[in-house]
């Protein structure tokens, strides 16, 4: 028994020495630098369609220098999961977005990021293809630029099945009164999980298309909004509650992200709010996803009634956490500038759609382009004339977007709160952040 | 009348703790447009494809094992770690005894979650965030209260004079444990490890707190991530959820009887 | 029976409780009732303010929420959900037919994660889908319900995922009636007590320790709910199933130290509340 027991102990002080060992993470094997990140756009996600090849595509470049890995993360868990890798010091060589609040109160104040900015402006190729607007927005007070800004626009709009919802006229010559009319008994693809992502879009719209509602949503960028109680977000809100309540989809209450794409691509809703990216799901090769007769050569591109186009342009994108080991930073550094090479962004907006206002594009993509029937709408419905809007998500604190505002929406759809009452509570927690 | 009574109310139990899980297995075996359309329909065929797709897409043997070597080894640590600790409050006399016990014990009276910040911080500063060595350490604290408990009470009724025997024999402090002790107080070892084992194969706060990266992923953990990923495709989901759960089933089936018994052991003392 | 020289391995054998204790309760528990006082956000030094964190807490509906929550949960658990499980116990006592299956089948809920159990309701919650909606279809063809999503079903959705499910404090309370000697039972009816005699005026205040200890272990886990309404509801609609553990993880994904802990103080205080009112309740303290 002795012996025995002997063994089980000296067993478990091994194993646990071997699993403690097992967590370090290896830096370099036969000259080649691997970097980890965690990211969401991987597996099911929608992102992972262009976003896994890319980094494969990266791979085999530099296979004699450099390789990245993706660990999987829910899209959901990711802005928490990098704030708590954050805490220990341990945030990833490359970081994509993340709460923004807490990038301005806590990554920018402390200077915790890598400064881009002789990056940018060593590399002629990138310092052209930004965009100037999103450049400045990433610049902060010393002149250090802190996160990617954005190369490319990308209008986002919506999506409808011709076979079930036909408008007389395209909907963004449509007043949002007419749009309403014209949907009949057609249903939308709401959701109310996570952070209702698709209902945040088209509230977006609403707003937009309100009295001074532009403006609202241009102005928020830079400094968060709080009170709610206006007319604006009240108008919006009422019409957001009337339209959920006659064509919400039947699963909207609690549903997250995948389960409207599930209710849009199965024909129980007609409509869909969503980006150009989710063009691909459209095409072939996504058959697996499509049930129900749907088929992806039914979808149509719109943007929103009131020529409304969403587009945050004052956007935050990757970004490089200051403190790196050289030889990680030259990988995070290696990757920025592979996927602004001018190949790379073409084959993004080929692939998730937008344009690129400054750069060049090459014979070849206009070929290809031309096939993407879904994104040419989509990019082609936005004119000089068209409101070009921020999401709501860009105007309002992170907890409000990520939380408050999802958490509230079903009693909003299901009628147990005023669009008043809607507006009053996100107020108090609004406030109650500050 | 009285019978029938007893009889429906027991059904009931039988329903609402299996009927659930049964459900979700049968529609693993269906389409996603059968699950969607009839949800009582029994599957028109059955096959392993979503299976085969969680285990292709997911790394669910890694999972499984992640659970499985860290419950072990946290569990089998704590069963050492608290046989000792229980073995001489409950066959010696030493200053501070009774409060010892009682502090011991009283640990079960605190949530776990509250000391979510503190132990955070604490594996972090162990720099064992995100490793399984830090998960384990974690579950080890767990098991304290209910294992002083079950071993103390174990040990108390292994008679004294064996011990004194052994003494008058001049046995060693530790032969006496190792060899007399430990293996009369197999069965409450038994009880204490199963239920250690099981809670930490189930746990899911600190696995989501304290570990970030796939090749430390635990089972339960994977489920907010199937959530997820397979909410396109409900077969799918339902196929991952029954991964999830049959292992602990099967487990639970081998020891019915000490894992009833150690459930109940929580009760030894209010 | 302790001789001086074993005082030595006394210790060394007591030590790794000890360490385990001060690392993972006494020194966390200490850190937060001190960082509660502070503004921490885990990176710059803790700044004293007092009594803010509770201030703030109490006067924050989502917390005000919880606590209605738990008032109605922990009245529920205690009540309704103990006593279903007694009534179980006490059923499978009499040994009738198949009662060894039910008491094997009843712990299978308790045996799978939580995380588990509650994507399972969730799915049997379903309003498209779901076995439930489904089932109460065929008698009202118009019924309409997304039970963790809409005001006021969510709370009672995130109550049923629990409320049968008490198999702790099932076999716990019949292990204490195996425990019962048949002399008194015999003894009993000899005197001509009936079966609801014995069992009302026996078994039950027999078993008060028992109950007592599960009302205690049930309420506690009511106050620690985390991963049934963060894998569910996450506290809404709106704030409807709140609870102090959703804070807590909310407030530590928002770097508020303090704010995180003091909600946690507060957990910790309503165990030991729960404790000391149980215990007075069933008078536990007055015999041994």
């Amino acid at each position: 028994m002795r012996k025995y027991f002997a063994l089980i102990a000296i067993t478990c002080l091994t194993s646990s020495l071997f699993v403690g060992c097992s967590g370090e993470e290896k830096v370099s094997s036969n000259g080649v630098t691997e970097i980890t990140i965690p990211h969401y756009k991987v597996g099911q996600n929608v992102g992972a369609k262009f976003f896994v090849p890319q980094v494969e595509r990266f791979n085999t470049l530099h296979a004699d220098k450099y390789k990245i890995n993706i660990e999987e993360l829910p899209q959901d868990g990711y802005n928490d999961k990098i704030k708590q890798l954050a805490q220990q010091n341990k945030l990833p060589a490359l970081v994509e977005a993340g709460d923004t609040d807490w990038i301005n109160s806590y990554i920018i104040p402390n200077k915790k990021y890598y400064d881009l900015s002789d990056f940018i402006s060593s590399n002629e190729h990138i310092s052209n293809v930004v965009i100037e607007e999103s450049l400045q927005y990433n610049t902060q007070e010393d002149g250090s630029v802190s996160t990617f800004p954005r190369t490319s626009s990308r209008p986002i709009g919506l999506f409808y099945n011709s076979t079930l919802y036909t408008p007389e006229k395209p909907i963004r010559d449509m007043s949002v009164d007419e749009f309403v009319q014209s949907l009949g008994d057609n249903k939308l693809a709401f959701i109310t999980g996570e952070n209702a992502w698709t209902t945040m879009l088209f509230y977006t719209s609403l707003i937009a298309n309100e009295e001074g509602g532009v403006e609202l949503l241009n102005s928020g960028a830079k400094d968060k909004i709080t009170d709610f109680n206006n007319d604006i977000f009240i108008n919006a809100t009422t019409k957001l509650q009337e339209i959920a309540m006659s064509n919400g989809s039947s699963n909207m209450l609690g549903a997250a992200y995948a389960d409207a794409a599930n209710s849009f691509m199965s024909k129980n809703s007609a409509i869909i709010f969503n980006g150009s990216w989710m063009g691909s799901d459209f095409e072939q090769g996504s058959e697996d996803k499509w049930s129900n007769g749907f088929d992806g050569t039914q979808v149509v591109s719109d943007i929103y009634p009131g020529n409304v186009a969403i587009d945050t342009i004052q956007a935050i994108g990757w970004w490089i956490p200051d403190g790196l080991p050289e030889d990680e930073l030259e990988v995070a550094l290696a990757f920025l500038e592979f996927i602004n090479t001018p190949e790379e962004l073409e084959a993004y907006v080929l692939q998730e759609g937008g344009v690129l206002p400054n750069l060049e594009m090459s014979e070849a993509f206009k070929e290809k382009q031309k096939e993407r029937v879904l994104i040419n709408q989509l990019n082609s419905s936005v004119t000089s004339e068209t409101h070009i809007v921020p999401t709501f998500e860009y105007i309002v604190h992170n907890s409000i977007s990520q939380e408050e505002f999802g958490k509230l929406l079903p009693k909003l759809f299901d009628g147990s709160i005023t669009p008043e009452e809607f507006c009053a509570t996100l107020t108090e927690k609004a406030q109650s952040i500050e | 009348m009285k019978k029938i009574s007893m009889y429906a109310t027991l059904l009931f139990v039988v329903i609402i703790s299996i009927f659930p899980i049964i459900w979700v297995i049968i529609s693993s075996f269906k389409t996603n447009a059968e699950i969607l359309n009839n949800p009582f329909s029994l599957p028109t065929s059955i096959n392993f494809n979503a299976y085969i797709e969680v285990f292709e897409q997911y790394d669910m043997m890694l999972y499984t094992w992640n659970s499985f070597i860290i419950s072990t080894i946290a569990s089998l640590i704590a069963l050492l770690c608290f046989a000792m600790g229980a073995y001489v409050i409950a066959k010696y006399n030493f200053k501070g005894k009774n409060l010892f016990y009682a502090l011991f014990t009283l640990t079960l009276l605190v949530p776990g979650h509250t000391k979510a910040q503190p132990i955070f911080s604490l594996i972090m500063n162990l720099d064992l965030y995100d490793k399984k060595s830090g998960l384990i350490l974690v579950y080890i604290s767990a098991g304290m209260a209910i294992s002083m408990f079950i071993l103390r009470n174990t040990f108390l009724s292994i008679p004294k004079e064996l011990n004194e025997a052994a003494e008058i024999d001049g046995a060693s402090f530790l032969r006496i444990f190792f060899t007399i002790n430990l293996p009369l107080a197999k069965p409450g070892l038994a009880t204490a490890g199963i239920l250690m084992f099981l809670n930490n194969w189930n746990e899911y706060f600190y696995a989501m707190l304290l570990t970030s990266s796939n090749s430390n992923r635990t089972l339960p953990l994977a489920l907010g991530f199937f959530n997820e990923s397979f909410s396109y495709d409900y077969t799918k989901m339902f196929a991952a959820l029954t991964i999830a759960i049959v292992p602990g089933i099967l487990i639970y089936s081998f020891a019915q009887e000490q894992v009833q018994q150690s459930v109940a052991a929580t009760g030894i003392k209010g | 029976m302790s001789k001086n020289r074993n005082l030595k391995w006394i210790y060394l054998f007591l030590a790794p409780s000890i360490i385990i204790f001060a690392m993972f309760y006494l020194v966390p528990i200490i850190t937060l009732f001190s960082t509660s006082l502070t503004k921490w956000d885990g990176f710059n030094e803790p700044k004293f303010i007092g009594l803010d964190n509770y201030i703030k807490l109490f006067t924050q509906d989502s917390f005000l929420i919880s606590l209605k929550n738990l008032a109605y949960w922990g009245i529920i658990a205690g009540t309704l959900h103990v006593g279903f499980a007694v009534l179980i116990a006490f059923l499978l006592h009499k040994k009738p037919f198949g009662w060894k299956f039910v008491r094997s089948v009843y712990m299978i809920p308790n045996i799978i994660s939580v995380a588990a159990w509650a994507m399972i309701y969730r799915f049997f919650f379903n309003n498209d889908f779901g076995i439930l909606n489904n089932l109460i279809r065929k008698l009202n063809p118009d019924f309409n319900v997304n039970w963790f999503f809409e005001s006021p079903f969510a709370f009672w959705a995130i109550t049923l995922t629990w409320l049968f499910y008490g198999v702790i404090v099932t076999l716990i309370v019949f292990n204490e009636l195996m425990s019962i000697s048949p002399d008194i039972h015999e003894a009993a009816k000899i005197d001509g007590a009936n079966e609801w005699q014995i069992t009302t005026k026996i078994n039950l205040p027999l078993c008060k320790n028992a109950i007592a200890t599960g009302i205690i272990l049930s309420i506690t886990s009511r106050i620690a709910m985390y991963e049934t309404i963060a894998l569910t509801t996450r506290g809404g609609p709106g704030d409807d199933t709140m609870n102090i553990p959703i804070i807590l993880v909310n407030a530590i994904n928002d770097m508020n130290y303090g704010y995180a802990n003091a909600s946690a103080v507060m957990m910790f205080l309503f165990g030991i509340m729960v404790l000391v009112i149980i215990n007075k309740l069933f008078g536990i303290n007055k015999e041994h």
